[in-house]
């Protein structure tokens, strides 16, 4: 599993080599790590990752094509860290571009609409398409809009306890959990590319139990 | 310096000859074959292009007998880029003088040549944005107008009916409906909402704007709706301030941009590496930078693509670019050339800063609203006149652009009548070899036998590196 991953040659749909060198450390000896945010259309992937940045809240963002790249700055256990949060596209129509933006992530979030059933649904599609490209980066699940559906943070999920997945109960709007959420994320990423070995243990796990 | 002396026209022919006996025997060369070097290597006395070069077109030529096909050309040769001015808009009295007295308009391509120059009025677009979205023929008079807009508002509430009068519990076992809908909706909620026009909770054009695009649905059930379309669909909205008006408008937009919104994508990756290909040919330095930096797959362009340019433009400069693009002037496919500009304006940026994919893509992104419409529109001529009056153009380049290549430029593949190959007299210095296995067209297995094979010019800096040949 571990030579697969290493050895892991990402080539995008027109056959080439999407290759994006995310370095050891920046040229201002940062870490640099890549995030990715995956989820239907309309979830609030946007929406949370602004609410995170500029602490801002745009009621009426405009829907991404393809993908957007937010870099953010932060300090992680006395650590400069620049983080790539990747931001992208919901509709199915663009998911073969998606080879690209999996490509050297260290972490994920899923994302999911707590008013809308079918994006809890759409995760395991979503979650398979992840495990093809980054077999084990660490993962994070956020139900956002737990504004609108506060009944929803009552509830327990089957899909991140099947997969062992932590979930987050989250806000764009009100910004409930939402520094926590991409925290744990940059935190978990921050480990997974120091240490990828660590990971490879709990997909072996995921394997056996499947 | 092989000069113009008869000597030299002699010396060229015959080497062109050997050089061919050395590197393509055994075929067998014929009289059609020798005139053409003839004729080229007068070209190397007229023009002075190197022996070399001029064996090299030959090949082309050759290559092309044997039912091989040139794809990739010599090093292209490019004038300097000219300067390009843009012209002032189209007035309303201009605009009159093209209409004669029942309305329809004339002198089409000199009005097109004038809106590709400098757009229009704002005041004029309701009425001009109509013929060239194709609502209205250009040709059809006032009266017609009338009664085919007639058409048109029937035909529209007929769609619209269509999806209003299912009920609630009809669509509830009516998901391929209901899915096309909810999407509209989640992306009409989102659309310009900072544009007046769609400002505000409960804004009647947000809900014109959701219902066009519904109804579209129905008008084109398969494509059903797309991320992207409701961007398509506003600024043309804004204009027509009317919901059947910009439902055909929005049609014919969408006659030319359907292919994007398609299922397998592959319009915008099509358009992606021929972006990537007019890159590499127009700016070298840039295009080598781009393939070094593991960039060469183009996708940071994907938006640009998608919208044309949506969401890089403020309102009123995206309504000033697509009515220049709808004139398909000077070819359709001028948007390319719009994302190579955008590109090109950038690259003293991407470059000294050592961008890499996830950079450029940043950068890209960045470039939204920052971008001088008429700038661009000015960079882009500018490379589609350097382009045409291009020496050595590659035949992939004409063929993107939809150019002519001219007698004065490189003609790599030589357009004669295949009928004759093999039994003519054989050229000097040529034996009467054996004939090629490969005759042209005559068996259907050719086309199925993609091998290739690459000639490797190591010998003038004026040759590029690769001639690759497809086997037809």
């Amino acid at each position: 599993m571990a030579a697969q991953q290493n050895n892991e040659e990402i080539r995008d749909s027109l056959g080439e080599k999407a290759e994006l060198d995310y370095d050891e450390k920046t040229k201002a000896g940062e870490l640099a790590v890549k995030v990715i945010c995956l989820g239907d259309s309309a979830v609030g992937k946007s929406k949370l990752l602004e609410r995170f940045l500029v602490d801002g809240y745009k009621p009426q963002q405009l829907s991404t094509y393809a993908l957007t790249l937010y870099r953010h700055r932060m300090t992680i256990s006395d650590e400069s860290v620049l983080v790539d949060f990747w931001d992208t596209a919901g509709q199915e129509r663009f998911q073969s571009m998606h080879a690209s933006y999996y490509h050297q992530g260290h972490a994920c979030i899923l994302v999911f609409d707590a008013t809308r059933k079918i994006t809890y649904k759409n995760l395991t599609t979503w979650y398979k398409e992840l495990r093809h490209h980054r077999p084990s980066i660490p993962c994070f699940c956020a139900v956002n809009k737990i504004d609108v559906n506060e009944e929803v943070t009552q509830r327990s999920f089957n899909f991140p306890a099947k997969y062992d997945i932590p979930i987050y109960y989250v806000s764009a709007a009100n910004g409930t959990n939402v520094v926590k959420l991409f925290t744990d994320a940059v935190e978990a990423a921050i480990r997974y590319k120091k240490n990828p070995s660590d990971f490879n243990d709990i997909i072996l796990e995921e394997l056996e139990r499947t | 310096d092989h000069g113009a002396s008869p000597h030299g026209r002699n010396r060229s022919e015959k080497e062109v000859a050997e050089l061919l006996q050395r590197s393509l025997s055994p075929v067998r060369i014929t009289h059609e074959d020798v005139e053409v070097a003839g004729r080229l290597s007068s070209l190397c006395v007229e023009d002075y292009i190197h022996p070399v070069v001029l064996l090299l077109r030959f090949l082309g030529h050759y290559a092309k007998n044997l039912g091989y096909e040139v794809v990739e050309s010599l090093n292209m040769r490019l004038p300097p880029r000219p300067s390009v001015s843009r012209g002032p808009p189209l007035t309303s009295p201009e605009w009159k003088e093209f209409l004669d007295l029942e309305g329809r308009v004339t002198r089409v391509a000199e009005l097109k040549q004038r809106i590709f120059r400098g757009g229009m009025e704002p005041g004029l677009r309701k009425e001009a944005w109509k013929f060239l979205l194709g609502m209205y023929p250009y040709d059809s008079t006032e009266e017609e107008r009338e009664e085919l807009r007639k058409k048109k508002v029937d035909d529209y509430y007929r769609m619209k009916l269509q999806w209003r009068s299912i009920s609630a519990e009809q669509e509830s076992r009516f998901s391929a409906l209901r899915d096309r809908k909810a999407l509209v909706e989640k992306d009409v909620e989102r659309t310009d909402r900072t544009v007046h026009f769609y400002e505000g909770k409960g804004n009647d054009n947000l809900l014109m704007l959701k219902d066009i695009l519904t109804t579209y649905i129905m008008w084109n059930f398969d494509l059903g709706y797309v991320q992207g379309m409701s961007d398509l669909l506003s600024p043309i909205l804004f204009i027509m301030e009317n919901e059947v008006d910009a439902f055909w408008c929005f049609v014919g937009f969408m006659d030319i941009m359907g292919p994007n919104f398609a299922m397998d994508q592959s319009k915008i990756k099509e358009d992606l590496e021929k972006a990537h290909f007019l890159v590499e040919s127009l700016d070298p330095d840039l295009g080598e930078y781009l393939e070094k930096m593991g960039s060469g797959n183009m996708y940071f362009c994907f938006r640009w693509l998608l919208i044309w340019f949506k969401r890089e433009f403020e309102f009123p400069d995206v309504q000033r670019l697509w009515e220049v693009l709808w004139t398909g002037l000077p070819t359709p496919n001028f948007y390319l050339l719009l994302c190579v500009a955008a590109l090109c304006m950038e690259k003293a940026i991407i470059m000294e800063n050592q961008f890499g994919f996830t950079e450029i893509l940043k950068h890209v992104n960045e470039m939204s609203y920052r971008i001088d419409v008429e700038k661009l529109l000015a960079e882009a001529e500018g490379l589609y006149l350097q382009v045409q009056n291009a020496q050595n153009l590659p035949s992939r380049i004409a063929e993107i652009l939809g150019l002519e290549i001219s007698p004065h430029q490189l003609q790599m593949v030589h357009q004669s009548n295949k009928t004759e190959v093999n039994g003519q007299k054989s050229p000097p210095g040529a034996p009467a070899g054996a004939i090629g296995s490969s005759e042209p067209g005559n068996t259907s297995t050719d086309t199925e036998a993609m091998d290739s094979i690459e000639v490797l010019g190591e010998c003038d800096d004026a040759i590029s590196h690769v001639l690759a040949f497809n086997f037809l």
